[in-house]
């Protein structure tokens, strides 16, 4: 039934140095990928080999599993999801022992079951997957392309050298029956065709981005644009947003949560779109190497510690309202817009900093047309509500508190669209029948109302600081907390108009997922080494990092030693059983004499042997047997050559004339 | 309901494998792969340049593909098949192919094809591989490579493929093919593929010639004792011919009026016409010896270890037994009850092998059928071996109507491996010689263990 089927044939000589030397090209590895391809290939001239038994080949390819994986837990630590293609780019370091070890093996080839640990317990006799053997070197091949690749460098001579590679290998696997020339026509046809393929896929991207661009900023990643934010209004199905943590605030104090962070705001409205037309950006001034004043001249009672991820070297920040100070941040530049949106030109990743605030001040531009322009597709219907509202006979306070309690009186939070109407439809069927939406119908429809009778507004967004993480000690906030709201200028001044019903937070809350401690705990172990590798780490999150790396030793020898334990318990088990099975003489009668001498005479002391206890009450009973039944109990039960059978009659002789006399020798007992 | 869906997920995974392995040469495969990872990489093609390699590797499919459209040539294919094979032994046959195009070809293969038919979910759900307690808790979980070995059970063998060389236009040339059979009973051939590469030698064209045909695999046998014992010669009414139920009498002696009570067949009718009244066939009454050999197929769990070995064990005695001047009665419950009967120029053990490589085992609890079955063969059997695959109470029953009907009886006890081999005579308490445990990894050595003579002993 055994039978060895080889299922990949060898890579031609020379091709995996040649690839080695590719990948090393692209991916600045270049000395090593010399030294790595000249060892491979040298073995061709070289007539030695060593003897390499299965069970070692599945020790090395544990131990490039074992690498890859410290390789790939290592990178994504450091690196995130991007790191990815630093993983890939590893990649013949990685899998270089295990083929370097079958080309200088005897065998040339390596077991199936060496790479898939679950064919390893398999019966060959029984299993044919077992006895199956397998060549690596071509598998590399390809991975040392795919490593190459990784390099990034866009330029021809990378497809030049992979078509020239593979070319090579189909070479020499190229069925006999066709000649050269038919091969050679089949080989330019494909990379010709793979050339205009490949300047097609690029073409493509481009347009799917330039189409889907709006789609992906808002839901895969928070990136706000400060010109223009596309709300959900309109959006069929249920809008989900994602538990991930994309902010994490510190307070000295004590906050009065909820507090709003504003990324943007934003003053026209149409179709679905917020936008804004006074995005010009203007450089603050830098008070000292970690300090901008926005607003000067504020005594500022409030701080906060905001720590954001930077999808870009440059981005929008978000800032508590009447933020007067960011300062302890090392930042290139910072620029802001007169609708209060704040850009930080920095780095990628996480980034700290902190800032001063008073609610009460705001640096916001005073409203002007674009703050009171409502399309006219919307008009009629909000003015036809200001009517039914008569805000138009209010002053801006009882219009604003009017505005307020219809909407916490009217209307309920819902993630979900299910019905579809015609475009810009929703927002009257937001108003006037289903009356429930989440937080854009809200703010949106509260601008636009408040508008219609006169009063200047805007619509903000970012995120609502809420939820207190124990685990980290501050305020976390998810990607599912962004949140948008209404400034209304009252008394030349901005001040927050917030008519989402407040059960928005707990109804989203409700939505977590199952995992979400799990994740969390990832994201904060990232953000610690993150931060601990940042250069404005403070001495605080330094220590919290190396508590945190020393608690996997740490669990890691807890484990070991409970696994251990698991080990002992089982083989002290183990040898309990084995001393039960392998006890000659256990079924000695001497030990029924012992139980009647310990209930009718003085019971044995812990750790008392035999003889001295026999000793101690020897003369407390009558007759001098039990010494020599002792003796022979001994020797039928100790002695490694046994006991003779007909001392072993006489033994069991005289404990049964002693169990039958045991009235007599027990009436001398007190 | 999440099992059935990846049950089918699984047959899913199964057919386009198979389809994979079919369509594509290895070094295809390898390019398949380099593709879908290189795919995987390259979708942002602004991260890195794998998005080129798809390209390449997804253009030389594509080309390769056009080349293996046009296949134009011609072949008969015949399939030589030996009677029988033997499970788990290797064995050739032939296949005679005619090249009936215009061309000559080479660099051709040839997979020759047995039908396959995938298990439904309860087969697959019912079903047991010994290899599981050797895999992880994914595999067994997932049951992946349990549909594998239940798919390769119901095929019964596998074909090597084989390399056809070159073959000139009209030549006609004989290939031999390696078939291991992984179990008896009968594997059914489906069809014969010649393929071709295309130039690039990554896609493959293939021509099917639908060929099915049939293939007996018996049961694996091992050197069993021959056992006589001590039994009485019976008294077989119709003599050796109708001892097997079937044929004319060779041993006719004359004819005689009817008498109420004769059976239909003992009628000679030309006689009954020429007297008008009923006459019938008398035949010469026999003593010989007839030794029963019963088959115990009667199994509640899955493992179907211990079920093959006796079939094996059976088998062994069928080819050793019987002596030349007695019979061998071979007792089973598959189906329905069957008793086939060889020596003395009855039948051959061929005809006794064939039901026992198709015999599968009994889930249902019918060991009484069992236990009606054995009296009624109690008055003309001189001896009884009973292949057992337990030792509980109905079998010690059935053993102890055996013995008290005065039938000589040794009774072979096949055990799982790890299994007790200290089995409590019940029933055999006077010949406790007569039972034996046959441990189902040291079969043979058991079976020389065996003292023919000692079984022989009254």
């Amino acid at each position: 039934m055994k039978q060895s089927v080889i299922q990949l044939r060898a890579a031609p000589p020379f091709s995996i140095g040649a690839a080695l030397l590719v990948w090393g090209w692209q991916c600045q590895f270049l000395p090593y990928a010399i030294l790595m391809a000249v060892l491979l290939e040298i073995s061709y001239f070289l007539s030695w080999r060593w003897s390499i038994t299965d069970k070692e080949f599945n020790t090395l390819s544990d131990f490039s599993g074992l690498m890859f994986f410290v390789v790939v837990t290592y990178i994504f630590i450091d690196e995130g999801a991007r790191g990815i293609f630093v993983i890939l780019s590893v990649l013949p370091f990685i899998l270089y022992p295990l083929l370097a070890t079958q080309k200088y093996s005897t065998e040339g080839t390596m077991k199936l079951s060496a790479l898939l640990v679950s064919l390893r317990k398999l019966d060959p006799t029984h299993s044919q997957e077992a006895s199956i053997r397998t060549d690596v070197s071509l598998p590399y091949f390809i991975a040392c392309l795919l490593s190459a690749s990784s390099g990034n460098n866009r330029t021809i001579e990378f497809f030049i050298a992979v078509s020239l590679l593979l070319a090579l290998v189909l070479w020499f696997v190229r069925p006999k029956r066709y000649s050269a020339s038919i091969w050679l026509i089949s080989i330019a046809m494909s990379l010709s065709l793979a050339y205009g393929m490949q300047l097609g896929m690029r073409h493509l991207q481009a347009r799917i981005e330039s189409s889907f661009l709006g789609i992906f900023d808002q839901f895969m990643w928070r990136y706000r644009d400060p010109n223009r934010a596309t709300t959900a209004i309109g959006s069929l199905g249920r809008l989900k947003l994602s538990d991930r943590i994309v902010l994490r605030v510190k307070s000295e104090k004590k906050l009065k949560t909820p507090i709003l962070l504003r990324e943007a705001s934003y003053s026209n409205f149409g179709h679905g779109v917020w936008s804004s037309q006074q995005s010009d950006f203007s450089v603050i001034d830098q008070n000292t190497d970690t300090s901008w004043t926005l607003v000067g001249d504020v005594e500022s009672a409030n701080n906060l510690n905001i720590s954001t991820y930077m999808v870009n070297e440059k981005g929008v920040v978000p800032l508590p309202l009447g933020t007067s100070t960011i300062k302890d941040v090392t930042a290139i530049e910072i620029q802001k817009n007169p609708l209060g949106t704040v850009l930080m030109d920095i780095r990628e990743g996480w980034v700290q900093y902190t800032v001063e605030y008073e609610n009460d001040i705001y640096d916001d531009i005073p409203p002007n047309d674009n703050d009171l322009f409502i399309l006219d597709y919307y008009k009629k219907y909000f003015q036809r509500l200001a009517d039914e509202l008569q805000l138009a006979s209010m002053s801006t306070e009882q219009a604003i508190d009017t505005v307020y309690r219809f909407f916490q009186d009217n209307f309920t939070y819902s993630l979900a669209q299910k019905q579809r109407y015609p475009k810009g439809k929703y927002l009257s069927n937001f108003l006037f029948k289903n009356r429930q939406g989440h937080c854009e119908y809200f703010a949106t429809a509260t601008a636009l109302l408040l508008r219609s009778v006169g009063i200047p507004t805007r619509y903000a967004v970012g995120y609502s600081v809420d939820e207190y993480s124990a685990l980290e000690g501050q305020y976390i906030v998810r990607s599912r907390h962004a949140h948008s709201w209404t400034l209304v200028y009252v008394d030349e001044q901005w001040v927050v108009m917030d008519t989402t019903p407040s059960i928005w937070a707990p109804y989203e809350q409700e939505n977590a997922s199952a995992i979400e401690p799990l994740m969390d705990l990832w994201s904060w172990i990232t953000y610690t080494w993150s931060r601990w590798q940042s250069d404005d780490a403070t001495e605080e999150e330094e220590n919290t990092f190396m508590i945190l790396w020393l608690l996997f030793p740490l669990i890691g020898i807890l484990a070991w030693r409970i696994y251990f334990r698991e080990r002992i318990q089982k083989r002290g088990k183990q040898i309990l059983e084995l001393q039960q099975l392998n006890c000659p003489g256990k079924d000695s009668r001497f030990y029924e004499l012992v139980n009647i001498l310990e209930k009718s005479c003085r019971p044995r002391q812990a750790g008392e042997t035999l003889p001295l206890w026999i000793e101690r009450i020897e003369n407390r009973v009558q007759g001098d047997h039990l010494q020599p039944a002792l003796d022979m109990h001994y020797q039928y039960r100790f002695d490694p050559a046994g006991i003779s059978s007909s001392k072993q009659k006489e033994f069991h002789e005289l404990v049964e004339k002693l169990l039958a006399s045991k009235e007599e020798w027990l009436a001398a007992v007190d | 309901m999440i099992r059935r869906l990846l049950f089918k997920n699984l047959k899913f995974v199964y057919k386009i494998t198979q389809w994979n392995k079919h369509r594509f040469t290895p070094a295809g495969l390898l390019i398949v792969g380099a593709m879908i990872a290189s795919g995987i990489f390259g979708v942002d093609v602004r991260q890195s340049m794998a998005f080129q390699i798809f390209a390449i590797t997804a253009s030389l499919l594509l080309i390769s593909t056009f080349g293996v459209l046009s296949f134009r040539g011609q072949f008969k294919i015949t399939r030589l098949l030996p009677q029988f094979g033997t499970a788990n032994q290797l064995m050739r046959y032939q296949i005679q192919i005619e090249n009936l195009g215009n061309l000559n070809q080479s660099d051709l293969l040839l997979i020759d094809e047995l039908e396959t038919i995938l298990p439904d979910y309860q087969e697959f759900s019912g079903s047991y591989d010994p290899q599981d307690k050797n895999r992880n808790r994914f595999d067994r979980t997932v049951g992946y490579p349990r549909l594998l070995a239940l798919i390769r059970s119901k095929r019964g063998a596998t074909i090597q493929p084989v390399n056809i060389g070159s073959i000139a236009r009209s030549e006609n040339i004989k290939l031999d093919v390696e078939l291991l059979p992984l179990r008896r009973g009968y594997i059914h051939f489906l069809q014969s593929s010649i393929i071709r590469s295309d130039p690039l030698g990554l896609v493959r064209a293939l021509k099917k010639y639908r060929l099915a045909n049939k293939l007996l695999v018996l049961p694996k046998t091992y050197r069993a004792p021959k056992i006589e014992l001590k039994g009485l010669r019976k008294y077989q009414h119709g003599g050796m011919s109708l001892a097997s139920s079937v044929g004319d009498s060779q041993e006719f002696m004359s004819l005689r009026d009817y008498r109420p009570g004769d059976p239909l067949r003992a009628i000679h009718w030309r006689s009954y016409a020429k007297m008008g009244s009923p006459v019938v066939k008398e035949f010469h009454d026999e003593f010989f010896v007839r030794q029963g050999l019963i088959l115990d197929t009667f199994q509640e769990y899955k493992s179907t270890t211990v079920f093959e070995e006796a079939i094996s064990i059976a088998a062994s005695f069928c080819l050793s037994l019987p002596g030349q001047d007695a019979l061998l009665d071979l007792i089973f419950i598959g189906d329905k009850p069957h008793r086939f009967t060889s020596g003395r120029g009855l039948g051959q053990v061929e005809s006794m092998l064939e039901p026992l490589a198709c015999a599968q085992p009994c889930r249902e609890d019918a060991f009484s059928k069992l236990c009606d079955m054995i009296p009624e063969y109690n008055a003309e059997t001189s001896g009884m071996i009973c292949i057992l695959l337990d030792w509980d109470d109905k079998r010690k029953g059935l053993i102890e109507s055996i013995c008290l009907a005065g039938i000589p009886v040794v009774v072979f006890v096949v055990v799982d491996p790890g299994g007790s081999m200290d089995l409590e005579p019940g029933p055999l308490t006077s010949h406790p010689e007569r039972l034996i445990p046959l441990p189902c990894d040291r079969i043979q050595s058991a079976l020389d263990d065996v003292n023919r003579f000692s079984l022989a002993e009254e």
